[in-house]
């Protein structure tokens, strides 16, 4: 009898309940209770992806008002206007070359200011006479326009380059402050209690200081996310590499393509979205982000 | 042997805390020291445990390997219950023998159940336990608390001095804690009371207990 009720069970916990057996009531209910629950999740985020959507529609529908009020295509394209130059752009090779080449030119941009400004960071927080000769070179860097950044870099690198460089130049100092001002935040009575309970050095460095610090990266890589953005376009407009993102913005001023600006514009608040929202699920704890 | 401080003398900038100090601490029984606020009881357990080495004399005897149960809980706020404990003890033990005495620990501080908790999910005196569990599984002849007992109703203070008294029963350590309330020091067995007052400088009436 046992072994009868064992078998009907099974079915019924791992098939979800294939067998409406009279011995299985007790499974019945309880996937009952579990598809409730699901239920509860998929309503919750279809409300969420209803209020989105809504939103959207609701801006949309201030642009469009706008734009029929100017009546200008060149001052205020519509949506329907932008959307169909981001059509007719999204069909050509050098649209998708101009992108990868910007992202990538984001993308290198981010890492060298994140794994200088985090080793800087920790060196710093380490040795005094570093942390005083970097305090000020961060400093000036921090408060020195991006305009003046970008004229330099034109004259000292490659127009390829100059979009990295001001985006490092930009970033670099939020990840040097933001490392060192995590380390200094590290609870000294946790590294006391390590040192009592003779906790190895690697140990420390890996269980406590870096789980401390992160948080601290992380509202740098949010904040930095957004600037690298603006200050590589803001950097290729002005030194114009042959695909870039910026160069073509700088065409549509040429050419009084305003719908082309803003689907420029359009794409690149797109995929500064798509990359801040994958960076939130990979990251260890990148709710934070 | 026994743990002895002979001519300790500790200053905090122009003022004498101790000046010249002897006292002995015998091993395998608890040692409570008392006194007043600010007369140095807290100093004294970080000097011997050697957090505090600004001080001139001597403290002999102290073992290599100790434990300590700090005033707050100092627990990893990303680590859960089972983690916090193993933390301590990955560079001691081998890895099965962590295991089982996590395990059992647990079980002897009634948390069994909320291992996968992290801190911010327990009680105050929860939170203590794991602290008192991390302490009492850590192999080390030398137990040192600085206030086990602060902060929390009489009615989890004599749970949490229960707790103690079990898992100090037959664990052959050395305990010494500093104390505030001397009427739960008293409800310990075979506890030497130290008042610390008597050493110290900065209260003049002093008086000793020992």
């Amino acid at each position: 009898m046992i072994q009868c009720s064992s078998l009907v069970i099974y079915p019924c916990k791992y098939k979800k309940m294939r067998g409406r057996s009279n011995i299985c009531y007790n499974r019945i209910d309880y996937n009952f209770g579990a598809i409730s629950v699901l239920e509860q999740k998929k309503d919750k985020r279809i409300n969420r992806a209803l209020k989105t959507v809504l939103v959207t529609l609701f801006w949309l529908a201030v642009w469009q008002a706008a734009s029929m009020i100017v009546n200008q295509l060149l001052y205020m394209p519509s949506p329907t206007e932008t959307f169909s130059s981001l059509g007719s752009l999204v069909a050509t090779q050098d649209f998708w070359l101009s992108v990868g080449y910007t992202f990538y030119r984001v993308v290198l941009g981010l890492i060298i200011s994140f794994v200088l400004g985090v080793i800087f960071g920790f060196l710093a927080s380490k040795i005094g006479v570093l942390e005083s000769l970097l305090g000020p070179l961060m400093a000036t860097v921090k408060s020195t326009p991006v305009m003046s950044v970008i004229v330099l870099a034109l004259v000292w690198f490659s127009s390829s380059f100059v979009p990295v460089f001001s985006c490092v130049l930009l970033c670099l100092p939020i990840f040097y402050t933001n490392t060192l001002s995590g380390i200094r935040a590290v609870d000294k009575n946790l590294l006391e209690m390590a040192t009592v309970f003779k906790v190895k050095h690697r140990r420390v460095i890996q269980e406590i200081v870096i789980p401390s610090v992160l948080p601290h990266i992380y509202s740098a890589l949010a904040v930095c996310l957004g600037f690298s953005w603006k200050s590589v376009v803001a950097a290729e407009v002005l030194s114009s590499p042959k695909y870039s993102m910026g160069f073509n913005m700088y065409a549509t001023k040429l050419y009084l393509d305003t719908p082309a600006l803003f689907a420029w514009t359009l794409t690149i608040i797109v995929i500064s979205l798509i990359v801040e929202k994958s960076l939130k699920r990979i990251l260890p704890g990148g709710g934070t982000l | 042997m026994s743990i002895r401080i002979e001519s300790l003398t500790k200053k905090f900038g122009d003022q004498v805390l101790f000046d010249g100090m002897d006292l002995e601490i015998k091993k395998g029984g608890i040692t409570a020291l008392i006194g007043g606020s600010g007369c140095g009881k807290t100093t004294l357990l970080r000097m011997i445990c050697g957090l505090d080495k600004d001080y001139s004399g001597h403290i002999l005897g102290v073992p290599d390997q100790k434990s300590f149960l700090f005033q707050e809980d100092r627990l990893l706020p990303w680590y859960n219950v089972k983690q916090n404990i193993e933390f301590v003890l990955k560079d001691v033990m081998e890895k099965e023998q962590i295991e089982t005495t996590v395990s059992q620990i647990i079980k002897d501080v009634q948390l069994d159940g909320h291992e996968n908790k992290l801190p911010s999910a327990l009680s105050g005196g929860m939170q203590r336990r794991v602290a008192m569990a991390r302490a009492f599984c850590y192999p080390a002849n030398l137990l040192l608390m600085d206030e086990p007992f602060k902060g929390f109703d009489l009615k989890l203070n004599l749970e949490l001095i229960a707790l103690f008294q079990k898992l100090y029963a037959g664990s052959g350590k050395t305990v010494i804690l500093v104390a505030h309330e001397t009427e739960l020091i008293d409800r310990l067995e075979n506890c030497t009371v130290i008042d610390v007052e008597a050493f110290s400088r900065t209260k003049l009436n002093s008086r000793a207990l020992t």
